[in-house]
């Protein structure tokens, strides 16, 4: 279910389908910008204590980690000054190469789209309720360890502060 | 007042509990800690996920120190995420 082109100046949606780019990076093409950025994250064959990794497979809690996905698009367009974002997470299998998350900004100049982009995957990766399980040539899997940077205790709410230029202690990444 | 609510279930605490919702009974109001706490002595298997996890009511994640009282929609125990 990749979106038409809708009137808005973001949109935010899991999906089982796998992710066309273009049509996620002509969504946000706007007359005053003077940028377009589009990342990627993709299925990677290796992942700390897994080699051989054929695929992931996505769960999430989605009305949840719709509201995370949307209230990130929402900061960023707040905070920086941005024309356009949408991003897409995969959910289901996804094989090795494909496409797990996208996400496209576009901006009047680039350095705002970098910065929005970052901290678009960074609040996602932070809150949104999304598991991954690595599924190995050897037919092992195995629940990725992900993001740990919460203990219980620790402050959460969808009010994250001002991105960070670093990731920190955010998950391994791509 | 004591109240039974429902507790969900994801990824890797589902599996390793054999479970995706189960019934509780705790006082309220309560706090994330203390729900955790309740969890981790009823499945002491999963102590350390437990204590990973975060709790969610009405699809936000709840803060650490406030009191809960509105569970009648249930939780979300939301283990170690790995999107993106």
């Amino acid at each position: 279910m990749i979106t038409p082109l809708i009137p808005s100046a973001a949109t935010a949606w899991l999906t089982n389908a796998p992710l066309d780019i273009r049509a996620l990076r002509n969504e946000v093409a706007d007359p005053a910008a003077g940028a377009i950025l589009v990342f990627e994250g993709t299925v990677r064959d290796h992942s700390p204590g897994h080699t051989a990794v054929i695929a992931l497979e996505y769960e999430a809690q989605a009305s949840m980690a719709q509201r995370v996905l949307e209230a990130a698009l929402e900061y960023a367009l707040e905070v920086f000054p941005i024309c356009k974002a949408a991003v897409r997470h995969r959910l289901g299998r996804v094989e090795l190469g494909e496409a797990t998350i996208a996400i496209a900004v576009s901006a009047a100049h680039r350095n705002e789209a970098y910065q929005a982009s970052r901290y678009i995957i960074d609040r996602i990766k932070h809150d949104a309720p999304i598991w991954k399980r690595e599924i190995c040539q050897d037919g092992t899997t195995g629940w990725s360890l992900g993001c740990r940077a919460h203990t219980s205790g620790a402050p959460a709410g969808p009010e994250v502060k001002k991105p960070k230029t670093e990731s920190g202690r955010m998950g391994t990444g791509f | 007042m004591t109240q039974s609510f429902q507790v969900r279930y994801y990824a890797q605490l589902r599996e390793a509990l054999q479970v995706s919702t189960e019934e509780l009974s705790l006082d309220l109001p309560t706090s994330e800690r203390a729900i955790l706490d309740r969890l981790a002595e009823m499945h002491p298997k999963q102590r350390e996920l437990f204590f990973a996890s975060r709790v969610a009511v009405e699809e936000a994640y709840v803060d650490a120190d406030a009191l809960l009282s509105k569970l009648a929609d249930g939780i979300d125990i939301i283990s170690p995420i790995s999107g993106g």
